[in-house]
């Protein structure tokens, strides 16, 4: 999924429609990390997608390297905690028995 | 219970500091010196570029409610649905080669889950479970229930990827009674805290901001491992409030 919305340049869709909706880059970046992340199953794949099409928001390093960081935050948070990611699948099929994804 | 609708709350929940963290460094935003790149005015929706997550979300509805599939069938189903209508909306163009470099990036996460499979089972067949709940038990200072969280964060210390700690964690707490003790949330969300909490020097993600942003080791640290650290820590908590006020 992740390396076709890359390859179609969904991703770039996304983000434009994120920015529709939210005016701060800040959010966007997080909230993208978050989003590609989980599709992706692997945070440093939705970063890779991700890093070159967000920094695009600012011309200013310090500001790129600010968003960089929410989408690596947001993308490790979006695969570790949601249901489904190799993280949290093995961890569901122990506990299947008692808890429902 | 529901994982999911606990964990999405709690997760979106932690970016909320670490975003306002950002802002404040900033005086005023947006400004004008964004990129025209995404200029408001210009800005229509994208259903295309959305068609796989919502294709997802009604498949997770169909696959619980009509289907009834295990979770285990649920996740099969739901990826398929989702890989498919990616696959629908590329272009012909593009579709072989997202197909290949999608089966690629599969191989590399099958070759991770396995891998983190064959050192659980290994570490199983070893004393290590035994002697480290042993010395948990005969700690003064840690409480046995907050097993699954110390468990996961020494061996994500020591080897950095979530998915293999997750894996051999569960791997090595599925051999003790711990977890029939607990309500099977509390030592998720544990396991969960405990794979993310010390994403340092072990950590390849670490190290690809350390190159990509060319930051000094400090500041990464201070963006990237510290609010990790917090999340881990606010999430072993909730673990142990789950525990304490819904104990079955």
């Amino acid at each position: 999924m992740a390396k076709y919305l890359a390859e179609g340049r969904y991703i770039q869709g996304i983000i434009s429609d994120l920015r529709g909706q939210i005016a701060f880059p800040s959010i966007i970046s997080a909230i993208s990390g978050y989003i590609v992340g989980i599709p992706s199953t692997c945070p440093i794949t939705a970063f890779m997608i991700l890093s070159p099409v967000t920094t695009h928001f600012t011309a200013i390093k310090k500001r790129q390297t600010d968003l960089m960081y929410l989408v690596a935050i947001g993308s490790a948070v979006g695969v570790a905690y949601v249901y489904p990611t190799p993280v949290t699948f093995s961890l569901l099929e122990t506990f299947a028995s008692t808890l429902s994804p | 219970m529901t994982y999911d609708l606990v964990a999405i709350p709690l997760s979106l929940l932690f970016l909320v500091p670490i975003i306002l963290l950002v802002r404040k460094r900033r005086t005023h935003e947006p400004d004008e010196e964004e990129s025209e790149l995404y200029p408001r005015s210009l800005i229509r929706f994208h259903p295309r570029a959305w068609a796989p997550f919502i294709a997802i979300i009604v498949s997770t509805l169909i696959g619980l409610f009509i289907l009834n599939l295990s979770h285990f069938g649920l996740v099969q189903f739901i990826m398929l649905i989702g890989m498919v209508t990616s696959a629908c909306i590329a272009s012909p163009q593009i579709r072989w080669t997202g197909f290949v470099l999608g089966a690629k990036h599969a191989g590399v996460v099958i070759f991770d889950i396995c891998g983190a499979g064959a050192l659980g089972s290994a570490i199983t067949s070893s004393t290590f479970t035994q002697d480290a709940l042993q010395i948990i038990g005969q700690s003064a200072f840690i409480p046995i229930i907050l097993t699954p969280f110390i468990l996961a964060a020494l061996i994500q210390t020591a080897q950095g990827s979530r998915i293999v700690t997750a894996s051999t964690t569960v791997l090595l707490l599925a051999g003790t009674t711990l977890p029939e003790t607990m309500n099977p949330l509390a030592p998720f969300l544990m396991i969960v805290a405990g794979a993310g909490v010390m994403c340092f020097v072990t950590n390849p993600y670490f190290w690809l901001l350390h190159r990509e942003t060319g930051d000094e080791v400090k500041r990464v640290f201070t963006y990237y491992t510290l609010p990790q650290i917090a999340f881990g820590f606010m999430t072993c908590g909730i673990a142990l409030g789950i525990q304490w006020f819904f104990p079955i």
